[in-house]
């Protein structure tokens, strides 16, 4: 076991370092050109009010889109964090007729508090340019492009990346609110919680030395929880930001779910690896070893997600009605009851891709993978 | 008017008075002690209502050439005078007349020559706004005692064409001048009868009758192979070259007329084309229009037709000349250097390429067509569409090729007419999309022009011309967008004005003249493809072009 304890440790540190810079070639914004459309909708942006639409730029093959309804938003969450820079040029095509005011709202961390909003000018096809500078730490940037009034409002190209700090001279950083378990911060001052402190938990963001500094924590660090709770796990938030050390309530987690600790598992166990991060609630691992001769072993199978339980004799259909399981094969029955967990490549829970931390490849930047892993809080049948 | 290449160039004609007193006039060389004395004048100014000429006095210059090197005169006996007033004339003639005196007080028998191009009118012959009445000039040119006296004006009446020499078109000025020069021992040659007119030729870049008068006295004109050109041998040749010369021309043919009255004496030589240092010799075989060409000074030196079976010399300076030979529809190019003879066997012969006559339905040429495929390469217009492109992300742009084919007619010896129809790939326009793909943009531009291109040989005998050309009129563009996502795609068709100009060299292969290589630079211009935004991109821009011609 202890191979395969390094083993998981490793990974987790590949898949945190793989988000340092999570910008593609400086660029921050999924899919500029609107060339993605999952049906009718915009793939990489989320609709927020009114709709939007599909339509003709200078060729109708090349479309953007248009803001549809008197009260109309997109929006992008982007990975962007200020190990990447913190002064951003947002740039767009922009064909606003003059009854419609649109606005370019930015929200830092992406908690849904705008702190800057730039009204975008009546245009014709027009280039317009914005820069941004950002307060140092931040992980994630939501821009939104809200608009208001009868008119045609058309945006294309919408383009955000890093540029160059002497860009930003003389501009005001933008006053980010204060921070939530997850996200960066450089004292408890910025933070929510009022703790700003060190995780083994997965963030997208580096911290440390060469990151930046600590995260916002709830608990841990000498920030102790109330009784019934411990120190786990939170709610998944948002993928710019890492899995937040905070109060849960104690054995609260089922089999295949993740845990920090084995305080939170409903089984007791959290099998985690050797640097006490992220683990999963499994029924036994090297210190609670199985009995009558049965093996310890992951009850998922192999290349699947990052984090996943350890039970007893897994696949051997040794368990009974009632009994715990990862899977169907564990179970005598073939049955295992339970709901399927996905997970990012960093043990965080998933949906989709949107819900993982971006990664930069030939696809330009997108979604990290959410794969299915197991059955989560199984019994069987 | 109409002016034929140089292979069959046309002579204009001009007035001429040949006026020879009565005294010993032997055809022999120069005998000594006879006084020669020579008065060559020219005058390109107009009077009133007269166009200035171009070669008046550059002809007259080339007269007292000629003297000096094959008349006898020597350099210091020729007085060339150019724009003279009437009183600097007059007062040459008076000199003039105090010489003869001194020279018959001497017991020396004297001739004099007395030459004159420009203006002239019915009484008089003009200088710019002055004139010299015609009576004042026979009285002070025939009240010499010089024994010999010859005269040649060349001037004419003037007319409705430009550039024509003399004045009032109803009188006759050589009639006129034999009237009131009527003396004893007087001969009259006269270049024109009636309201005939003379012109100046743009490719002789001399007046059609010198120009004849010269080529005859440098040997073309000597009938009789004696080794020298009399009077009546120098008036028979160039009453027949300017007939046949100005027989096309826009302005007529032209007779020049000759009278005299040598009471008993014999022919009277004017030059002596044998005594040169230098000759060109036309042999015996030789057949056709033969045109005697300058290579170093691209001047035509002669221009005759030579009939077959006697040999004929022009005196020549030293130097290299190409003689061109058109017998039929063969030309011969012939390469000679002064004292030597054409070796018809050695000359280049090809076609005839070009030549045009006047008649029903307007100018003729061999080769009135030509057909031509060009090949051009150049960088494209950047504009408003294309600078769009690049917003959008899109790269590419540069070069533009394409293809033209023209068929062109010739309506005028430098004027091309045709068709032309184009097509322009220009660079495509990509853009890498972030979802991996590629939108493409191809497009492209087929015109279809009517083309006006004037054309001008660089030397009067050469291959190589230079060109100017015009071309409008429709462009229809094509755009073709591929996207990324499988599927989607569109085609557009536009359809807007074409203009194209363009400047550059044609050459005539050597061997086959009907073929052509031209290169060039071209500037075309087609708004016609546009986008949905309201932009339109004029296609376009300064191209190279190569061109393969065939003539027909």
């Amino acid at each position: 076991m202890p191979t395969k304890i390094r083993y998981l440790s490793a990974f987790v540190l590949a898949a945190a370092a793989s988000q340092i810079g999570a910008t593609d070639c400086g660029q921050i914004t999924k899919d500029p050109g609107f060339d993605l459309w999952c049906g009718d909708s915009l793939c990489a942006w989320t609709v927020e009010r009114g709709s939007a639409a599909r339509v003709p730029t200078w060729n109708e093959g090349d479309p953007g889109v248009e803001l549809v309804g008197e009260d109309a938003a997109i929006a992008q969450l982007t990975p962007v964090t200020s190990s990447d820079g913190t002064c951003i040029e947002f740039d767009l095509i922009a064909n606003i007729d003059g009854n419609a005011q649109v606005k370019l709202n930015v929200d830092v961390g992406g908690d849904g508090s705008v702190e800057l909003a730039e009204v975008i000018p009546s245009a014709s096809w027009k280039p317009l340019s914005f820069i941004i500078a950002l307060p140092a730490p931040y992980s994630g940037v939501r821009f939104e492009l809200a608009k208001q009034g009868a008119g045609n409002a058309v945006l294309a190209q919408i383009n955000a990346k890093i540029a160059d700090e002497g860009a930003c001279a003389g501009i005001d950083p933008v006053v980010a609110s204060p921070q939530a378990n997850g996200e960066p911060c450089s004292g408890s001052a910025g933070c929510a919680s009022g703790q700003c402190g060190s995780t083994a938990l997965p963030t997208p963001f580096t911290t440390g030395l060469f990151g930046l500094g600590g995260v916002c924590i709830g608990c841990g660090d000498g920030v102790a929880c109330g009784s019934g709770a411990v120190c786990g796990i939170g709610p998944d938030s948002l993928p710019t930001r890492g899995l937040p050390q905070e109060c849960v309530a104690a054995a609260s987690v089922s089999l295949g779910g993740p845990c920090a600790s084995g305080a939170e598992c409903a089984t007791g166990i959290c099998f985690q690896g050797a640097d006490g991060g992220l683990g999963a609630c499994s029924t036994c691992d090297r210190d609670h070893m199985c009995g009558s001769g049965e093996a310890c072993g992951a009850g998922w199978a192999q290349g699947t997600p990052l984090v996943r339980p350890f039970v007893c004799s897994p696949g051997a259909h040794l368990r009974q009605f009632g009994e715990a399981c990862a899977s169907a094969e564990d179970c005598a029955s073939h049955a295992c009851d339970g709901a399927l967990r996905s997970e990012c490549s960093d043990g965080r829970t998933c949906v989709t891709a949107n819900d993982c931390p971006s990664v930069s490849d030939a696809n330009g930047l997108h979604g990290g993978p959410c794969t299915v892993g197991g059955i989560q809080g199984g019994t069987c049948h | 008017m109409t002016l034929r290449t140089p292979s069959l160039v046309a002579f204009a004609l001009a007035t001429a008075v040949v006026a020879v007193a009565a005294g010993p006039a032997r055809a022999d060389t120069p005998q000594q002690p006879v006084a020669t004395y020579a008065i060559v004048v020219g005058s390109n100014l107009g009077g009133p209502g007269q166009v200035e000429l171009h070669y008046a006095e550059d002809d007259a210059r080339r007269v007292g050439t000629v003297l000096t090197e094959l008349g006898g005169y020597a350099p210091d006996q020729i007085d060339v005078i150019v724009h003279p007033t009437p009183t600097a004339l007059r007062a040459r003639l008076d000199e003039l007349q105090r010489r003869i005196a001194g020279d018959l007080a001497a017991g020396r028998q004297s001739r004099v020559f007395f030459y004159y191009s420009g203006h002239a009118r019915a009484t008089a012959i003009d200088l710019g706004d002055a004139e010299l009445p015609l009576t004042e000039l026979r009285q002070r040119l025939f009240q010499t005692s010089a024994t010999l006296t010859v005269v040649v004006l060349d001037a004419c009446q003037s007319g409705a064409f430009s550039r024509v020499k003399g004045a009032q078109p109803a009188a006759d000025f050589s009639f006129n001048s034999r009237q009131h020069l009527d003396a004893s021992g007087v001969a009259v040659l006269a270049s024109s009868s009636g309201s005939e007119l003379s012109q100046e030729s743009e490719v002789l870049k001399s007046s059609y009758f010198t120009h004849h008068f010269l080529v005859g006295l440098r040997g073309a004109g000597d009938a009789n192979g004696d080794g020298q050109v009399t009077i009546d041998e120098a008036y028979q040749y160039a009453y027949h070259q300017t007939l046949i010369a100005t027989a096309e021309t826009a302005v007529g043919g032209q007779h020049v007329t000759f009278e005299a009255d040598m009471k008993g004496h014999g022919d009277v030589a004017l030059s002596y084309p044998r005594a040169a240092t230098k000759t060109i010799e036309l042999p015996a075989a030789l057949e056709g229009q033969s045109l005697v060409e300058d290579k170093r000074s691209k001047t035509v030196v002669a221009e005759t037709y030579k009939a077959k079976g006697t040999a004929v010399r022009i005196a020549v300076a030293p130097g290299d000349y190409q003689v061109i030979v058109r017998h039929g529809q063969t030309l011969s190019r012939c390469e000679v250097t002064a004292g030597g003879v054409v070796e018809l066997d050695r000359c280049a012969t090809e076609e005839v390429r070009e030549t045009a006559t006047k008649g029903p339905g307007g100018p003729r040429f061999v080769h009135p067509l030509r057909v031509e495929a060009t090949g051009f390469l150049g960088g494209e217009r950047d504009d408003a569409y294309t600078q769009n492109l690049t917003t959008f992300g899109y790269g590419g742009g540069g070069t533009s090729s394409g293809l033209q084919l023209a068929a062109l007619q010739r309506i005028d010896p430098r004027v091309w007419v045709g068709a032309q129809l184009g097509w322009t790939t220009m660079p495509g326009w990509t853009h890498e999309t972030d979802v991996g793909g590629e939108q493409k943009l191809a497009w492209g531009v087929t015109t279809v022009s009517g083309v006006a291109r004037g054309e001008q040989k660089l030397s009067p005998t050469g291959r190589t011309a230079i060109y100017a050309q015009l071309a409008g009129g429709l462009g229809v563009g094509r755009a073709h967008f591929t996207g990324a996502d499988a599927g989607n795609e569109n085609s557009h068709t536009y359809i807007g004005p074409s203009l194209e100009a363009g400047a550059g060299l044609h050459f005539e292969d050597p061997v086959h003249p009907v073929l052509g290589f031209s290169i060039g630079y071209a500037y075309g211009y087609a708004p016609v493809v546009k986008d949905l935004i309201g932009n339109t991109h004029a296609s376009g821009g300064s191209r190279l072009a190569v061109g393969l011609s065939y003539s027909f």
